[in-house]
């Protein structure tokens, strides 16, 4: 694990979209996925298999867990943020989501589902238990920004 | 010998096991699940199953949580 702490995330309106649909789609269950990328910015969302999938909990599928990581390592991603719902609460980590907040090098992004029609994104970074907002920029590739988004597997 | 760690060459103890390989790491086996040559090791054998040269092993902490 890296030891640098996330001070921001950055993700395209596609790649944000792409997560905000997943989440949308298990609801009222939580769901959860990998943002995977450099220095920061996302080129790469993989949604996740939910093992304990109810309106209060998720847990990431070991085996997927693993094939994704080693994807990421073969194509020199690093693991940028990991998000997942509060379908129905604030889109502020919770007990259990500090208490598992094992990889503080990520982002740690919560979407809340409260409003369903105004789906509410929020990231952090949550090191030793302490809770740091961090913004969430969701921007399109400059102009002359060199486009390290890869196909979908 | 050696074995490859997350993709890392690494050097561990001849006939390690891999709660010997986690303590040494200062990591809690609880926390983390285990592979060994793609296999993924049960938590209750992680005092059994011994590595041997070249093993590749990868180790993830768990992703969880709640609202």
């Amino acid at each position: 694990m890296a030891d640098e702490e996330p001070r921001d995330i950055e993700m395209e309106p596609e790649s944000f979209r792409e997560m905000i649909e997943h989440l949308k789609a298990h609801a009222p269950n939580e769901a959860c996925g990998i943002l995977a990328g450099t220095d920061g910015r996302v080129v790469r969302v993989y949604p996740m298999t939910n093992v304990e999938p109810t309106p209060y909990s998720y847990f990431m599928d070991p085996k997927e867990q693993f094939a994704v990581m080693k994807e990421m390592r073969k194509e020199g991603l690093s693991l940028v943020g990991i998000y997942h719902s509060h379908p129905a609460t604030t889109p502020y980590p919770s007990r259990k989501d500090r208490d598992l907040a094992f990889y503080p090098e990520a982002a740690t992004v919560i979407v809340s589902f409260r409003d369903p029609a105004e789906p509410e994104a929020r990231a952090y970074r949550i090191a030793e238990d302490r809770v740091t907002p961090i913004p969430l920029v969701v921007r399109p590739r400059r102009a002359g920004e060199k486009s390290r988004k890869l196909s979908a597997a | 010998m050696i074995i490859s760690l997350n993709g890392q060459k690494e050097t561990c103890d001849d006939g390690a096991t891999i709660a010997a390989l986690l303590e040494d790491r200062k990591i809690r086996p609880e926390m983390v699940s285990v592979e060994v040559n793609d296999a993924i090791i049960e938590r209750g054998r992680y005092d059994q199953v011994r590595l041997k040269e070249g093993d590749s092993v990868e180790f993830l902490y768990f992703m969880g949580g709640g609202s």
